[in-house]
């Protein structure tokens, strides 16, 4: 059973981890999203929020798993609760055995359990949903106050403790004060302290008959929840839920990003901007250049088309303006009157003339008077050179007047051809038709096609760019409105393009999380029914070993049990044959054979190693069976009843009754209620005092001789006294807090009856009893029966004095 | 009375009734129970002497208290709760159902651990 059971043990985590770490086709950021997603809701988003990237695993304990301190029951006290109403008492013996509590429907023993179980485990879940069948009669009608559940425990390595739950006046269910004390300590809330929480879960200490026949009697889905969540499964479970919803957030901003852009496509198939043309080709790539969709969105960079660029030109065309025009004319028709002053007189002449007075006079004055050169008839003299430079620079400045003009009238005419070479010819605008641009175009070269002489210049200028000025106005005007009829249509697609850009940001950021997280939670569908059947083995080998001894004449033979499917189609397959033939075993089998095999397959949990609880607690168990099944049954309890404390609630006393045939360790306690929800509360039967009733049985019957009554009575004796002993050794030990395995280990280890009792009275084998002896009359006589070896027999008659010493012997131990 | 017959062939006969190979239709798992409390009573009285505390007048309680003192406990169990119920079953109960086939033939292999090694 231990080895088996380790591997279910382990808890998911490492399950979880080893299956990871072998898997090398997993990515890493898939790997951890597994983890983050069995851990729970944060941490899963926390893993995809990227706060939290690495996980280690988690340091396990090598070496043999250590069993956890155990809990025995000492006592469950209840007051106003259910079927009882003034405070009730079922005392328990806090020990490895067996306690029958029986008592007839209505008696109040299921209310002990009720009381157990919710005290114990009322945050889990199944409680709250059983509550609202509930909701109205939990309270006891008859004395509703003081309303309480006192569970006294022992807990290894502790003092004795108790899980309490008050209800004040008027409160619901639920709205209860829970506290745990331990010792005198400070009592804190809840059970928390405890730390069973997951426990509870997980081994389900306490198991009621309805819950136990809908397991298998509901649906098939029923038994795999219940399984599931026995086997911690819905963990995982719970995983591929988180990793699905985790998925499908992700998904939607690929989903939005891919959704725009189909709508997109639509949009701009159906413009007729040419931009709109370029957006197709771009969006119909595999791989979209998001800057390059941007800059034609926003019309930046070097996307931005002809049409446009032309009719910018025509809107921003510029042309000289009146008074520019004016000055340049103006400046020409001046300079042309001023040559035309300046030009009468013979210029080139007037040149020559002044050259060569010019000469004349330097020769003058280098030679003084001189016959003159050129006539030879006058004289060069002083008076003459005196005449000619007064003539010589009227001359001269003649002639720069003329000089200047004719500058003036160059300049003028150079200014005006530039005005007329500056006008901007403008090309054909593709797109929408500009109609003042012919007009325009015909001004201008009208303006540019200008006479040769400078006189016409000015006048033609005067004539023909007031009307280049009137045309490029109305290019402009026209071009303004047809930029702004296409700026109209291209606004709302620029504006989704951009839109679609920044989900697809969006979407390409999240496009590895999605990919992880798909990854991921492949991983866990596809792992998750091997991590379920590989935890749930263990649990089926043990049932089946359950199932052997429940069945009895059953035909029914169980198999390997699995859980299947997933959702809806979720369920558990038992696997089994009915005398030899295959089948499934959960449509064959009667009620009562459901019933052993829920018993079968819950049991197992309940009793795992690493359980903190040692206590079992089966409330109506035996319902359906019969009596066949009821030995295997008991079989069953006895063999657990040897490391646990199990206590069986039953309504009828077939189980009371097979009980007392057998040697087990066993209690019966009767459950009486009367009137009022008075619950009372009695020992029937103790296995020390049973030995002694069969004894007193014994020397009663006249028929038995007196010397088989002597080699009888030692063993009934020494039965009864260790018996008793046990039972006071191990209450006490276990409400000190003493370990488990230590008081089992000093108990076998002693073996003579004396140091037995020695050990239940002091506490110490060692200790004499001769104290103990002389405090009440009859114990010597009694201890000195039982030691009689049973081949000899007593040395003395057994009578019904000696079986009445026993019995007060046995009381006084048991007292102890 | 059959005590003659040694307690292993009654209940072998027992079970024969119980498969059918013999007469008695319908009331088969009742007289097969009666034979078995016969062999179980017949094993009791063998083991009480073998264990040297024959008690020949005794009641059959004192006889399972002398086999708890004195005999294994696994034999003891076995005679105590075999007797308890073949006795049940060998009565006629107004609330309680005939015992069936199968029940009577779980009891007799119950009955047979008194004869294994005895």
């Amino acid at each position: 059973m231990t080895t088996a059971n380790r591997d279910a043990e382990r808890s998911l985590d490492e399950v979880v981890w080893d299956a990871i770490d072998e898997d090398t086709n997993l990515p890493d950021a898939a790997k951890y999203l597994v983890l983050a997603a069995l851990e729970g809701d944060d941490a899963l988003s926390k893993q995809i929020g990227g706060t939290e990237q690495l996980r280690t695993r988690p340091e396990t304990a090598s070496g043999p798993a250590e069993e956890p301190v155990g809990a025995f029951l000492t006592s469950i006290s209840v007051a106003g609760f259910r079927g009882i109403g003034p405070k009730a008492v079922l005392d328990l013996h806090p020990a490895p055995g067996i306690t029958i509590v029986s008592g007839r429907n209505g008696s109040g023993k299921s209310s002990f359990a009720e009381a157990l179980e919710f005290a114990v485990t009322s945050s889990s879940y199944r409680w709250k949903n059983k509550a609202k069948l509930w909701a109205d009669s939990w309270r006891n009608l008859h004395s509703p106050d003081p309303c309480e559940v006192r569970v006294g425990l022992t807990v290894e390595g502790s003092e004795p403790t108790v899980v309490a739950v008050d209800w004040p006046i008027g409160a619901t269910l639920h709205d209860n004060e829970a506290w745990t004390q331990t010792g005198k300590q400070k009592r804190t809330v809840g059970t928390d302290e405890l730390g069973w929480k997951s426990a509870v879960e997980l081994h389900r200490p306490i198991l009621s008959y309805d819950e136990i026949g809908g397991l298998v009697e509901d649906s098939p889905s029923t038994l795999y929840d219940a399984l599931a969540k026995l086997l911690g499964l819905d963990e995982i479970a719970d995983a591929e839920k988180r990793l699905t919803a985790a998925l499908k957030s992700a998904k939607t901003a690929r989903q939005c990003a891919n959704e725009e852009l189909r709508q997109l496509k639509e949009i701009v198939a159906e413009s007729a901007d040419e931009r709109a043309q370029t957006a197709v080709t771009q969006l119909k790539k595999r791989t979209h250049d998001l800057d390059e969709v941007l800059a034609l969105a926003t019309g930046s960079g070097s996307a931005v088309a002809s049409t446009l660029s032309g009719l910018r030109r025509c809107a921003n065309l510029a042309v000289p303006q009146k008074p520019a025009i004016d000055m340049v004319v103006a400046d020409l028709r001046v300079a042309v009157a001023d040559t035309v002053e300046h030009a009468g007189d013979a210029l080139s002449v007037v040149e020559q003339r002044s050259d060569i007075l010019d000469r004349a006079i330097q020769l003058h004055s280098e030679t003084g008077t001189i016959e003159c050169p050129v006539c030879a008839a006058g004289v060069l003299d002083d008076a003459w050179a005196t005449q000619s430079r007064t003539r010589l620079a009227e001359q001269n400045s003649k002639l720069g007047k003329y000089r200047k003009s004719r500058r003036d009238l160059d300049n003028a005419c150079r200014a005006a051809k530039e005005l007329l070479n500056e006008l901007v010819r403008l090309e054909t605008v593709e797109g929408p038709e500009l109609e003042s641009l012919i007009r325009y175009r015909d001004s201008v070269a009208a303006a540019q096609g200008a006479p040769t002489g400078v006189t016409e210049l000015a006048e033609h200028i005067e004539k023909t760019l007031p009307a280049v000025i009137d045309a490029a106005n109305a290019v402009r005007e026209e071009a303004a409105v047809a930029i702004a009829e296409q700026e109209d249509t291209w606004a709302p697609i620029a504006g989704r393009l951009m839109t679609w850009v920044n989900l697809e940001r969006d979407a390409r950021l999240s496009d590895d999380t999605v990919k992880a997280l798909d990854a991921a939670k492949r991983w866990v569908a596809a792992h998750a029914a091997e991590l379920r059947n590989q935890r749930l083995e263990p649990i089926a080998e043990q049932a089946r070993e359950i199932w052997s001894e429940l069945r009895q004449e059953s035909n029914v033979d169980i198999g390997s049990i699995s859980l299947e499917g997933s959702n809806t189609r979720r369920r558990a397959v038992l696997k089994g044959s009915v005398d030899g033939v295959p089948t499934e075993a959960l449509a064959v089998m009667s009620q009562g054979e459901l019933h052993a095999l829920a018993l079968a397959l819950f049991i197992p949990r309940a009793t795992t190693p690493n359980s903190p609880f040692r206590f079992i607690v089966l409330d109506d168990p035996i319902q359906a069976m019969d009596p066949a099944k009821i030995d295997g049954f008991i079989r069953v309890l006895s063999k657990l009843s040897e490391t646990r404390q199990v206590i069986v609630f039953s309504h009828d006393d077939r189980l009371a009754t097979a009980i007392r045939q057998l040697a087990v360790n066993a209690r019966l306690v009767e459950v009486a209620r009367e009137t009022g929800s008075q619950v009372c509360v009695a020992e029937t039967l103790n296995q020390a005092t049973r030995y002694v009733d069969d004894v007193r049985a014994l020397v009663l019957d006249e028929n038995v001789p007196d010397e088989v009554k002597r080699r009888v009575a030692p063993g009934l004796f020494r039965l009864a006294l260790e018996s008793a002993a046990q039972q006071v050794y191990y209450a006490k030990q276990h409400k000190a807090g003493e370990s488990r395995v230590d008081t089992e280990n000093r108990w076998t280890s002693v073996k003579k009856t004396r140091a037995k009792i020695a050990l239940a009275v002091y506490g110490d084998a060692e200790k004499p009893l001769s104290q103990w002896q002389i405090l009440r009359e009859g114990r010597k006589a009694t201890l000195n029966i039982a030691n009689a070896g049973s081949h000899v027999g007593a040395d003395m008659s057994i009578t019904r004095s000696e079986v009445n010493d026993l019995r007060k012997t046995v009381d006084g131990i048991l007292a102890e | 009375m059959t005590t003659q017959m040694p307690p292993a062939v009654v209940l072998r006969n027992a079970e024969l009734l119980l498969d059918g190979s013999v007469g008695a239709a319908g009331s088969s798992a009742r007289l097969a129970a009666f034979l078995a409390r016969q062999a179980l009573e017949e094993l009791v009285a063998e083991r009480c002497i073998a264990l040297n505390a024959e008690a020949p007048q005794a009641s059959m309680r004192s006889r399972l208290v002398i086999l708890r003192s004195l005999d294994t406990p696994a034999r003891a169990d076995a005679a105590a709760v075999a007797w308890n119920r073949l006795s049940n079953v060998c009565h006629h109960h107004a609330y309680e159902l005939a015992p069936t086939v199968a029940e009577v033939r779980h009891l007799c292999g119950v009955v047979a651990v008194l004869l294994e090694s005895g």
